[in-house]
């Protein structure tokens, strides 16, 4: 009875750490997973919000065209009328001066906004995306989620429409021909799973040669469908 | 010298009774790990799945795409065989179908679908 006794400890000795072993790792595994997984959710929620605020402010700018182009057209007629030196045509065309600078004022208010939005957003995104990893790590104390842990890039958009006639003032704007590979927003981060543990389990990891490096991205742009809309993408490198 | 003959027979009864042990403690061991890669392998299909279809919505086509998750269930999942991959993508719908055999008849089938274009909760719906 004893023997038996002995072989069963024996038995459960050898099995218990394998199986501990096995289950920390899968532990281990599940929390990188769903950090990972909330942090591209965090991230593509975030720059496909800032990409579909920035559709509609191209469309709204696209749609101030017919105006911008309406007042350049009244310039021009009050400046030809204005020429015989009339004073009620001076002033109509002082008047039309006025009206074109408040419009050429949210013209640029608007595009201000916009480019404004597309240099920040990536950055946020990131900000955020990292900062879900290391909530989520929480969860798993072994983690060491320091800012040296896991290094990030954003890349911002250039809201790259140009101004046609370019030197007017109150230009039309069109999108460049490059637009939407030059609109396109991406956060990138990367670390190295063996840096998160612990000084102890990181050296035997790194002598087992099992590190891995997990990343993570996320980009999106702006496309012309029926109008101009936002859209995921494939992160370019 | 000679054993009396019941120490013999204990001692056999004991190795049996410790074989038979050892045999439900691999068995239990075992089971315990094929339960854990069972549900690990359904979380991570569950998750290439997804990928797959944030990527259908993108300009990627839909065979980037179906090298993409294929990659992720190889890297991901050691052991088992992808049964079946099918990957659609409509005007206004992105789906997916597959089938997983971790073991013989323990087979995984999923199927997810994305309206197209994705949204978020800012504007109308939330699919993201």
């Amino acid at each position: 009875m004893k023997n038996e006794n002995g072989f069963i400890t024996s038995a459960f000795l050898i099995l218990l750490p394998l199986f501990v072993a096995v289950l920390a790792s899968i532990t281990a595994a599940y929390f990188l997973f769903t950090a990972d997984s909330r942090a591209r959710q965090v991230c593509r929620v975030e720059v496909l919000n800032a990409q579909t605020t920035l559709a509609k402010d191209l469309n709204r700018l696209i749609d101030m065209n017919t105006q911008a182009a309406a007042l350049r057209a009244k310039r021009k007629q009050a400046e030809a009328l204005a020429a015989s030196g009339q004073p009620q045509a001076v002033a109509a065309l002082q008047a039309v001066i006025a009206e074109q600078i408040a419009f050429s004022a949210q013209q640029r208010l608007l595009l201000m906004k916009a480019r404004l939005l597309s240099r920040t957003a990536p950055s946020v995104a990131l900000t955020k995306a990292m900062a879900s990893i290391r909530k989520s790590a929480f969860g798993f104390a072994a983690f060491d989620f320091s800012a040296e842990a896991i290094n990030g890039s954003a890349h911002s958009a250039a809201f790259d429409v140009l101004p046609s006639p370019p030197t007017d003032l109150t230009p039309n704007y069109r999108p460049s021909a490059l637009f939407t590979r030059n609109q396109e927003m991406r956060a990138r981060w990367a670390f190295d799973v063996a840096k998160l543990l612990p000084p102890w389990l990181r050296r035997l990891v790194q002598a087992q040669g099992l590190h891995r490096r997990s990343e993570g991205d996320c980009s999106a742009t702006i496309e012309k469908g029926r109008k101009w809309e936002p859209k995921m993408t494939v992160a370019r490198p | 010298m000679t054993w009396p003959s019941h120490v013999g027979n204990e001692k056999g009864s004991l190795m049996a009774e410790a074989a038979l042990t050892m045999v439900a403690l691999v068995g239990i061991v075992s089971g315990g790990l094929a339960i854990c890669y069972f549900s690990f392998a359904h979380v991570w299909l569950e998750r290439a799945s997804y990928e797959s279809l944030i990527c259908l919505s993108t300009s990627a086509s839909v065979s980037t795409c179906e090298s993409k998750i294929r990659a992720m269930i190889r890297g991901g999942l050691p052991f088992g065989r992808l049964l079946s991959l099918q990957l659609e993508r409509s005007e206004n719908l992105a789906r997916i179908d597959l089938r997983f055999s971790v073991y013989k008849h323990a087979t995984l089938h999923l199927r997810q679908n994305l309206q197209l274009p994705l949204r978020t909760e800012n504007d109308q719906g939330s699919i993201l």
